[in-house]
């Protein structure tokens, strides 16, 4: 189990929080400059922090309290990095060899273990320019788990190939995962990666860390606002709640929705809320659904976009100052109800999948 | 900028109108001339440029055509080459001899007397340190030392603490550092009230033939100069700073 | 041909650049990944003898450490000889007067190493002196070989600094850049001559070997 908790204020303000269960995968998510390989560097020793905590396996890496501050060489880290720093000059066997804790210096076989568990097994005599970028990433692999680290860090090792080559490595860490029983960082600004490998999720913007939970809570239930433009929630706006006898009705912009009975929210209290644009129904002409006449909305259709056979149609509510809400559909609705621009069509918001954040 | 570019150039003419002669000598007269080319000044207006380098180096220097019209020398063989060479104009002319002196700064613990007996003395004792000398291959006060070290004997057994200077006036230099305890320098350096203060000196058996001769091609003004070393004034100035001259011829 | 001046030259080439291995090395190292108050200080006072005449060094090295001083009383209880007129003297003086060819070689190629390649030797345990040995050095090896056949060269064409404190002693200071000299002075252009070819040579074979020698393994450090 990983524990951080770090503050400072230069040279980049931090104030981190965040742990990490053995076998577990971090996803730590973030804008550039929002701190992330920073707080990497933190808990591989390669940085200070004014102040904080960071332990692993009930190790004390760095205390400020007592002044503890292991150096890298004395934490059992795994780390890759972003461009995979493999020693240009040395073999790939030499690379992981090299890692290698004194005891399993003299064992034959460790390395070849380690290249065939990264399916690289052949490749032992090449060197790091004879390599291709998913290669290259899975050395890097390799030499991190060489050192039978307590902790694996990941920064940003994705980044450098192309998407193909990308998906590859996704699966092959997820298989490899399985096997590992330490804990996992691994640092991405890219949602839809740390949605698919984590298992858990970390927002830090400006160097504080938002909120951890699974992706799902994280891109579904957003804490706050703040996370939720840092996971691209779609569909983010602003309102009131007014309760009316024992139901609530959020006020937005002129529309009234009702939300039903809810215990989240409380009289004339000033909230912003999300709905996830699959949560937005439309109004088929041709096969009405049910729930048609939940929170009906009115508006034109002012452009359309589709990618891998989902349709994200955005409207312009005509009641609400031309506000713009997105709404996906599938690509066969789309075209059975002829969607087009400029058409005014009218959809529902889904009560129950209305998401209120508390400021 | 057009106005700096003209005032630059109207400079440049002016400089041109003066005479203005240049002259080539060896550094043994670095303190003499000066005093020589002033009192040249006054009497006739013409002004001398003067290059003081060993003799060596300014012999090369005329044979590859360097501008100097008077060269002035302590070591006849240069002066003979330039001769051979075609280089030069009219005869050369002695106009003194310099004098060979032995100094030895302030730090140093030595007695010095005129037949090195001081220095066969600190050699068999083991308490010399090093002797300069100029270098005797090419600097007339270095040929001069040689002769005086082989004249007494001393030559062979002075090689382990002997030090070359490149020319006399180095070998001056080379006397104010602690590790040297004597060197063989030109008398006229060591008048010179600032040498004389700082060390203690003893005059040596020992005449350096002093030449003068002009370049090919040398003004009228040059001619004159080398006229007027061998004048009465010239002379009294030349004494006052160390140097023999024969008032006859 | 003064052959005893050849070795001479040769002795104090090759003692000032195996001198300024650890020395250039220690300093490029230090420059390369510290960063501390003084640091461009440090880098400008190295790179003073680059642009400094030979004179000044050879009139400071001759007044300013006279036996008389403390440091040069202390280097002649050091190297029982004076610092002015002696070989070790010589060989002092060339570390300082080749230091610049030494250390910039070094510095640059130091510093062409990406900070991630050291500190994942760090991260992967090696200390950091093994990282040296093991990491930075071989990587370095291009500029490390550049500033010893520099410094190397550099050294046997000395000349300014020989002249102000050699002494031209012979078999001790007496180099070859300085009895070049002294037959030009002397009039014995023949022996100039096949003296100063010998160094042109030397100078010639050196800096090509250095050209070669990049080329070829440069490649690597560019990953």
């Amino acid at each position: 189990m990983l524990k951080v908790t770090l503050q400072q204020t230069c040279p980049i303000p931090l104030d981190v929080d965040l742990h990490c269960n053995n076998g577990d995968i971090l996803a730590l998510v973030g804008p550039s400059g929002a701190g992330k390989s920073t707080v990497l560097r933190c808990i591989a020793g390669l940085h200070s922090s004014g102040s904080g905590q960071i332990s692993c396996a009930d190790h004390v890496w760095f205390d400020s309290e007592n002044k503890t501050d292991l150096k890298p060489q004395q934490r059992r880290i795994g780390m890759v990095f972003q461009n995979y720093a493999l020693f240009p000059h040395l073999t790939v066997f030499d690379n992981i060899r090299l890692a290698l804790t004194k005891q399993q210096q003299t064992n034959q076989h460790k390395v070849n273990d380690l290249l065939a568990r990264v399916h690289l097994t052949g490749l032992a005599q090449r060197y790091p320019h004879q390599l291709s970028g998913g290669q290259q990433q899975r050395v890097a692999i390799a030499r991190a788990l060489a050192r039978e680290p307590e902790v694996l860090l990941l920064d940003e090792p994705f980044s450098a190939v192309d998407r193909v080559t990308r998906r590859k490595l996704y699966l092959e860490l997820n298989s490899l995962r399985h096997g590992l029983d330490m804990p996992i960082v691994l640092v991405t600004h890219d949602l839809d990666e740390a949605a698919m490998l984590a298992d858990t999720m970390t927002v830090i913007h400006h160097g504080k860390t938002l909120q951890q939970g699974s992706p799902e809570q994280i891109m579904y239930q957003p804490d706050n606002v703040a996370v939720a433009k840092q996971v691209d929630v779609r569909n983010l706006f602003e309102g009131q709640i007014v309760k009316v006898d024992d139901r609530y009705q959020l006020h937005w912009q002129g529309v009234i929705l009702e939300l039903g009975q809810r215990d989240d929210v409380d009289h004339m209290q000033n909230i912003s809320w999300a709905i996830s644009p699959e949560k937005v129904i439309l109004h088929q002409r041709v096969r009405p659904s049910r729930g048609e006449q939940e929170n009906p909305v009115s508006g034109q259709i002012i452009d359309m976009l589709t990618l891998r056979g989902i349709t994200t149609v955005l409207v312009a509510l005509t009641v609400t100052n031309n506000i713009v809400i997105q709404m996906d559909v599938s690509k066969h609705v789309a075209e059975r109800n002829s969607l087009e621009k400029g058409q005014d069509i009218t959809m529902s918001i889904i009560a129950s999948a209305i998401h209120i954040m508390k400021e | 900028m057009r106005f700096v570019l003209s005032l630059l150039l109207g400079c440049f003419f002016i400089q041109l109108h003066a005479e203005e002669i240049n002259v080539a000598a060896a550094s043994n007269l670095r303190y003499v001339l000066p005093v020589l080319a002033e009192e040249f000044e006054q009497t006739t207006g013409d002004h001398l440029a003067l290059s003081f380098a060993a003799s060596g180096t300014l012999t090369t220097q005329i044979l590859h055509d360097a501008p100097f019209e008077v060269f002035l020398s302590a070591n006849p063989d240069y002066v003979s080459r330039l001769i051979e060479a075609g280089r030069t104009d009219g005869d050369l002319i002695e106009f003194a001899y310099a004098q060979l002196a032995l100094y030895a700064a302030k730090h140093s613990t030595l007695k010095l007397d005129p037949d090195l007996a001081f220095v066969t003395k600190s050699i068999d004792t083991g308490r010399l340190n090093k002797v300069v000398i100029a270098n005797p291959k090419h600097a007339p006060y270095g040929q001069a030392a040689k002769m005086v070290l082989k004249k007494t004997g001393l030559w062979q057994s002075i090689q382990p603490y002997l030090l070359i200077a490149e020319n006399a006036s180095q070998a001056v230099q080379f006397t104010m550092s602690s590790a040297v305890d004597v060197g063989f320098v030109p008398y006229a350096h060591v008048i010179q009230p600032k040498l004389k203060t700082m060390g203690k000196f003893v005059k040596l058996d020992s005449r350096l033939p002093q030449q003068a001769v002009l370049i090919r091609g040398a003004s009228d003004a040059a001619q004159q100069f080398v006229n007027f070393l061998q004048t009465d004034a010239a002379h009294h100035i030349l004494s006052e700073h160390g140097f023999i001259v024969e008032t006859k011829e | 041909m003064d052959w005893q001046a050849f070795e001479v030259s040769i002795k104090l080439a090759l003692l000032t650049s195996i001198s300024l291995l650890p020395i250039g090395l220690g300093l490029a190292y230090l420059l390369a990944n510290s960063k501390f108050f003084g640091r461009e200080v440090l880098e400008a006072a190295i790179t003073l003898p680059l642009v400094l005449p030979p004179t000044v060094l050879g009139y400071f090295l001759l007044v300013g450490l006279d036996s008389s001083s403390f440091f040069g009383a202390w280097f002649v209880s050091l190297t029982g000889h004076s610092l002015a007129f002696s070989f070790s003297g010589l060989w002092f003086a060339s570390i300082i007067y080749s230091l610049p060819f030494a250390v910039q070689p070094m510095l640059r190629s130091l510093e062409s190493i990406k900070p991630e390649i050291r500190e994942a030797a760090w991260c992967s345990g090696l200390s950091k002196w093994r990282t040296f040995f093991k990491i930075e050095l071989p990587l370095a090896w291009p500029g490390i070989v550049t500033a010893m056949v520099l410094s190397f060269s550099h050294t046997l064409g000395e000349f300014g600094v020989v002249l102000m404190i050699g002494g031209n002693i012979a078999g001790e200071t007496r180099t070859l850049s300085i009895a070049i000299y002294d037959s030009v002075l002397a009039f014995e252009s023949a022996q100039a001559t096949s003296m100063s070819l010998i160094l042109l040579g030397i100078a010639l074979v050196s800096v090509t070997i250095v050209f070669i020698f990049n080329r070829s393994r440069s490649r690597l450090v560019q990953l």
